[in-house]
C-alpha cells in the first residue's frame, strides 16, 4: 500500500484515524498501541504476506537478544550484541546482497555460479538499521526493552517503516507513553494533514511529473540507443528533482502521518539543493540516514578524532557502505564513491586553503553540478547505460541528430516530446528548491518559531484556503494518473 | 479583515510543536482559548474547502474532458469522417477506437478504388502516390485472415476492386497466436471514456494548453502538418489516415513522439526475448491458419479481383535476433514454403535486403517505412512484368522516388507534408540528412 494510493488515503488511514480516535476516548494507552501495530503489520503484509513473516521473525529476533544484551553481565553482553549484529547483517545479507556476491565472486573468479532469484522483503535495510542501533544503544546501558507492544510499534510504525525517517528509540519509546494526551491535538491534527498533502503534492505533481524526462532517456540509452548532449544533462537533472522531491515528499507525508496519531519524527531533508559545499549537502540529505552512518560507522571507525589521511579513508568508506546501502549493485557504490571523492576533495580544500573558499552562490551551483552528474549511476541499472548518459553530458555523442531546427541546433527532442517545455520545468523546479521555504521552514515543527516570517504559516483563512486547494490539485493528481507511482526509495 | 477571519490576534505561547511539549499539562483546551479557536476556524475552512473544490474539480473536469473529445471528432460518425477526409484532406487518428474494419470499410466503399491493400499495420504504407489508378490502403481493415474474408464480403457488395494486395503477416499462421476478436466502435461518451482522456493528461500524452485549445477554441491542427484533423492522435501526434487509408506516424519521423518505445527496436527485441504478442514462439506453422488464408483468397479470385500475397519485410536487427533463437521461430521455413507454392501471385520479402533496403527505412522492428514500401511495388514489377500490377504502376517515377528517399522511412513526396526533417529517430546511428 502506497502513501499515494486511494486505497490508503481512502480507505486505510481513515479506518485507523477513527479507531485510534475512539480508543483515545478510552484514555487507555495500550490500546492506542495495538491499534498502531495491527495497522502497521496490516500495511507491511498487504504487499506481501511472506515478507510479514520475516518482519515478525526480525523484530522477535532483535527483542530477544535485547533482553539477553540488558540482563547479563557486560563481558556476556557484549557477544549478544555480536550476535544481534550477525543476526541483522545475515537477514540483510541474504535477502539484499546475496545475489550480488555470489554474481562478482563467481565473475572474479572465473566461474558460472548462480543462485535463484530472491524477493527483496520491503525495507529491510531501514528496520535493520534501525534495530541494530537499539541493540547498541541497549549494549550501552542507554534503552531498557521496552514492553513487546511498544518494541513492536516502534519498528513497524508505519509512516515510518518503508522508507524512513530512521528512527532511534529515544525519538519514539517516549513518545508511546504519552499517546492519549489531550494536549495539542487539534494543532497535530491540521499539521499532519497539512505536511501530509505538501507531501502529497511534491510526489504526485512534481516528482511524477519528472519522469516523462527521465524514464525514455535513461531506457533508451539502456537499450543501447544513441543519447544527445541536450537530453542527457536534461534527464540528469530532472532525475535529481525527481528523487529530491519523491524522497522528501515521502518523508513529509510519513511526518504528517505520524502527527495525525500525535506522533513526532525527525527531520530527513533540509533543502539539500542550498547546500553551498559538499559536506553541507550531506548535512541536509537524508539526515537520518547521515546521522546513523556517522553514529555507527564514522565514529567507531576512529571520525574526526584520528585526523589526516586516515579520516579521508573513513569518509571513504562510509560513502561507499552508504552507496551499498541504497542497493545491491555497482552503480550505488559508484554513486557512494563518487560522493566519498567530493567529500574528500571538500575536507582537502578545507585544509590546504583554510580561509579560502568559493562565494556561496558559486559554492552552490558548484556543488548542485556535482550531485547531479552523481545521480547518473544511482539511477542508470549498467554501467553501460551511466557511461552513455556521461559521455553524452560530455557532449562525446553529438549535439545533434540531424533534424528539425531547435533553437539554432539542428535538434529534434527524440525522448522528451518538447525540449523547451522539459527546460522551463527544471528552471521553475531549480527556484522551487532554490528560493522557497522548505516545509519544516514555513510549518511549525520540532520547537521552529516560524511566526515572524511573512510567508510563515498560521491559522488564518487564507493559509486555510491556499493549502487546501493544494491539497486538491494533488488529490486531483493521485486520483487522475491511471498507476499509483511507486516512491523510488522503496527498492532500498 | 477578510483573509484573516480565523486568526483572532497574537498567541499566548508559541505555535510550534514539539514532542518537548510533552511535559506541559495535558487539558482540554479552553473553548475560549483565541489561539483554540482560530485553530479550530482554520481547520473548518480547511477541511470544507477540500471537500468543495474536490468535487468542483471532479465535475468541471469531466465537462472538459467530454468537450476535448466531442470537439477534437471522437464521437464523429464514420460518414463524416471520411467525407471530412475527401473534402478538407483530414487524417483521421483515433485514440479511443479500434475501429479499423468499420473504417477501412466506409472509406473503401466511398472512394471506390481499383486497387486496394488489405491487412494489418504492416500494409499501411502503401500510397496512392505509388499508383497510377485510385487507391485505398484498407490496412488494419483486418487483424486475421478470416476477419479478411468478412471484410471482403462486405466490400464487394458496394464495389469491387481489381486487384487487392495482401499483407500476410507471419503471426497468422503462429498456432500459438490466438486470434484476437473484433470489438464494436465505441461512440458512446462514458465514463470509462472520460476517464481515459483524463488519464492521457497524466502520463503527459496531452497538455493543459492541448485540452483548452480543442476543447474551448476547437482548434485542431497541429504545427507539424497544419492539416485538417480527426482524433486525438492526429491532432497531437500526426498519427492517423490519410484519405487513401494510408498510415502517418506524424512526430515519430522527427523524433518528437515521446510514445514511440522501439528505439533501438528496444520494445520488439524485447517481445523476442520473452517471445510475446506477435513473436510467440512456434516449431511448427499451422496448417488450419494457411487455409483460412486459403479461402480468403478463393473468395476474392471468384469475385473476380486479382490478389497478390506480399510477405512483408522485418528488420535485419529483429530477423538477427529471431535467428539466433533457432527453433523457437521454426515456423518461418513452412510459411517461406506456404507462400512458394501459392497459385496466386506471391513475393516473399521477409528479408529486407531482398528488397535492397535497410533498417534506417524502417518506422520500427516490424514495420517498414514508405520507401520500403515503394521498393516492394517496384521489385514486383521488376521481378514479374505481368503482374496485375504493371498496368498501374510506373517503374520510372517509382525507382526516383525510391533513390530520392534511400535511407529515410518517409518517402521525399510525404515528407514535404511536414514541417519537420526526418532524424534518426530509431537512434541506430542513420545519417538522415537530405
Amino acid at each position: 500500500m502506497l502513501f499515494n494510493s486511494p486505497e490508503f488515503a481512502f480507505f486505510f488511514i481513515p479506518i485507523v484515524l477513527t479507531a485510534y480516535w475512539f480508543a483515545l476516548k478510552t484514555k487507555q494507552t495500550n490500546i492506542c498501541v495495538y491499534i498502531l501495530v495491527v495497522a502497521s503489520l496490516v500495511f507491511y503484509g498487504y504487499w506481501h504476506l511472506e515478507y510479514l513473516v520475516l518482519f515478525l521473525l526480525s523484530m522477535s529476533g532483535n527483542y530477544l537478544i535485547s533482553k539477553q544484551i540488558f540482563g547479563v553481565r557486560a563481558s556476556r553482553a557484549k557477544g549478544w550484541l555480536l550476535v544481534g549484529i550477525v543476526f541483522n547483517m545475515s537477514l540483510l545479507g541474504y535477502f539484499k546482497y546475496a545475489i550480488f556476491l555470489v554474481e562478482n565472486t563467481a565473475l572474479a573468479l572465473g566461474k558460472s555460479w548462480s543462485i535463484e532469484p530472491i524477493l527483496l522483503p520491503l525495507a529491510i535495510s531501514f528496520f535493520t538499521f534501525q534495530q541494530i542501533a537499539y541493540l547498541v544503544d541497549c549494549h550501552k546501558g542507554e534503552v531498557a526493552p521496552p514492553p513487546i507492544p511498544k518494541y513492536l510499534l516502534f519498528v513497524s510504525f508505519f509512516p515510518q517503516l518503508i522508507a524512513g525517517p530512521i528512527v532511534h528509540h529515544y525519538q519514539m519509546l517516549p513518545q508511546f507513553e504519552d499517546l492519549a494526551r489531550k494536549r495539542d491535538r487539534l494543532f497535530t491534527f491540521v499539521m499532519g494533514a497539512t505536511f501530509f498533502f505538501a507531501g502529497l503534492f511534491k510526489k504526485v505533481v512534481l516528482a511524477d511529473s519528472m519522469a516523462a524526462f527521465v524514464d525514455p532517456v535513461f531506457d533508451g540509452a539502456a537499450a543501447g540507443a544513441t543519447v544527445l548532449m541536450l537530453e542527457a544533462w536534461i534527464a540528469a537533472f530532472a532525475f535529481g528533482f525527481q528523487i529530491y522531491f519523491d524522497f522528501s515528499g515521502y518523508s513529509d507525508m510519513a511526518i504528517g502521518l505520524a502527527l495525525l496519531f500525535g506522533i513526532y519524527l525527525p527531520l530527513n531533508f533540509n533543502s539539500p539543493y542550498k547546500a553551498t559545499c559538499i559536506i553541507d549537502f550531506w548535512r541536509r540529505w537524508h539526515m537520518t540516514l547521515s546521522h546513523f552512518l556517522r553514529d555507527h560507522l564514522y565514529i567507531p571507525l576512529g571520525g574526526n578524532r584520528v585526523g589526516g589521511e586516515r579520516k579521508l579513508l573513513n569518509v571513504m568508506v562510509v560513502m561507499l557502505l552508504g552507496g551499498l546501502w541504497h542497493g545491491a549493485g555497482w552503480g550505488f557504490v559508484l554513486w557512494g564513491g563518487l560522493h566519498g571523492a567530493y567529500l574528500v576533495g571538500n575536507h582537502l580544500w578545507r585544509g590546504l586553503a583554510p580561509g579560502w573558499s568559493l562565494p556561496p552562490y558559486l559554492g552552490g551551483i558548484a556543488t548542485f553540478i556535482a550531485v547531479m552528474i552523481a545521480w547518473v549511476p544511482f539511477r542508470a541499472e549498467t554501467w553501460q547505460t551511466t557511461q552513455t548518459i556521461w559521455w553524452a553530458m560530455a557532449g562525446l555523442s553529438g549535439l545533434d541528430d540531424g533534424g528539425a531546427s531547435w533553437f539554432g541546433f539542428a535538434y529534434n527532442p527524440l525522448w522528451l516530446g518538447n525540449p523547451g517545455l522539459a527546460l522551463l520545468l527544471l528552471i521553475l523546479l531549480s527556484a522551487f528548491v532554490w528560493l522557497l521555504p522548505n516545509t519544516q521552514d514555513w510549518l511549525p515543527y520540532a520547537g521552529k518559531k516560524t511566526k515572524s516570517q511573512p510567508w510563515a504559516w498560521r491559522p488564518t483563512t487564507y493559509w486555510a484556503a491556499f493549502n487546501a486547494i493544494s491539497a486538491v490539485i494533488a488529490l486531483v493528481f493521485m486520483l487522475g494518473r491511471p498507476e499509483t507511482q511507486e516512491f523510488l526509495y522503496f527498492q532500498f | 479583515m477578510r483573509w484573516s477571519l480565523c486568526w483572532a490576534g497574537p498567541r499566548r505561547r508559541s505555535s510550534s510543536i514539539s514532542s518537548s511539549n510533552a511535559a506541559k499539562e495535558d487539558t482540554d483546551p479552553p473553548t475560549s482559548n483565541p489561539e483554540f479557536l482560530a485553530l479550530r476556524c482554520y481547520a473548518t475552512t480547511y477541511f470544507s474547502i477540500v471537500v468543495a473544490f474536490a468535487l468542483l474539480a471532479g465535475l468541471g473536469l469531466q465537462l472538459l474532458f467530454g468537450l476535448f473529445l466531442w470537439r477534437a471528432g471522437e464521437f464523429s460518425s464514420l460518414d463524416e469522417v471520411v467525407a471530412r477526409q475527401f473534402d478538407n484532406a483530414a487524417i483521421y487518428g483515433s485514440a479511443i477506437h479500434e475501429d479499423g474494419f468499420e473504417y477501412k470499410l466506409e472509406l473503401a466503399a466511398a472512394a471506390k478504388p481499383a486497387i486496394i491493400a488489405l491487412g494489418s499495420s504492416r500494409v499501411l504504407q502503401f500510397r496512392q502516390s505509388d499508383f497510377s489508378e485510385k487507391f485505398i490502403n484498407a490496412g488494419r481493415g483486418m487483424i486475421t485472415p478470416a476477419e479478411g474474408l468478412d471484410f471482403m464480403r462486405a466490400l464487394t457488395v458496394h464495389h469491387k476492386p481489381k486487384i487487392v494486395i495482401i499483407g500476410a503477416d507471419f503471426w497468422w499462421f503462429n498456432p500459438n497466436w490466438p486470434y484476437p476478436r473484433r470489438q464494436p466502435r465505441n461512440t458512446s461518451l462514458d465514463l470509462a471514456t472520460l476517464n481515459l482522456a483524463e488519464s492521457w493528461l497524466w502520463q503527459g500524452k496531452i497538455s493543459l494548453p492541448d485540452l483548452w485549445r480543442v476543447a474551448v477554441l476547437g482548434d485542431v491542427r497541429n504545427q507539424l502538418t497544419w492539416h485538417d484533423n480527426i482524433g486525438i492522435a492526429a491532432i497531437k501526434r500526426g498519427n492517423g489516415y490519410r484519405p487513401d487509408g494510408s498510415r502517418d506516424y506524424g512526430l515519430r519521423y522527427s523524433g518528437g513522439d515521446a510514445t514511440f518505445d522501439d528505439q533501438a527496436f528496444a520494445n520488439t527485441l524485447a517481445r523476442i526475448e520473452v517471445g510475446e504478442a506477435q513473436f510467440k514462439y512456434a516449431g511448427r506453422a499451422s496448417a488450419e491458419r494457411f487455409r483460412q488464408l486459403d479461402l480468403l483468397l478463393e473468395f476474392i479470385t471468384s469475385a473476380g479481383i486479382t490478389p497478390i500475397v506480399v510477405l512483408p519485410p522485418l528488420s535485419r536487427h529483429v530477423l538477427d535476433a529471431m535467428a539466433a533463437r533457432g527453433p523457437d521461430y521454426g515456423y518461418f521455413s513452412d510459411i517461406a514454403k506456404y507462400a512458394d507454392e501459392l497459385k496466386t501471385e506471391a513475393y516473399d520479402f521477409t528479408e529486407p535486403e531482398s528488397l535492397g533496403a535497410g533498417d534506417c527505412e524502417f518506422v520500427d522492428g516490424f514495420h517498414g517505412g514508405e520507401v520500403i514500401y515503394q521498393r516492394i511495388t517496384a521489385n514486383i514489377v521488376a521481378m514479374n512484368p505481368n503482374s496485375a500490377l504493371a498496368p498501374y504502376v510506373d517503374p520510372e517515377s517509382l525507382n526516383r522516388a525510391i533513390q530520392q528517399g534511400k535511407g529515410h522511412a518517409l518517402s521525399q513526396a510525404s515528407a514535404g507534408n511536414y514541417t519537420l526533417a526526418e532524424s534518426d529517430f530509431l537512434r541506430i546511428g542513420c545519417h538522415k540528412g537530405s
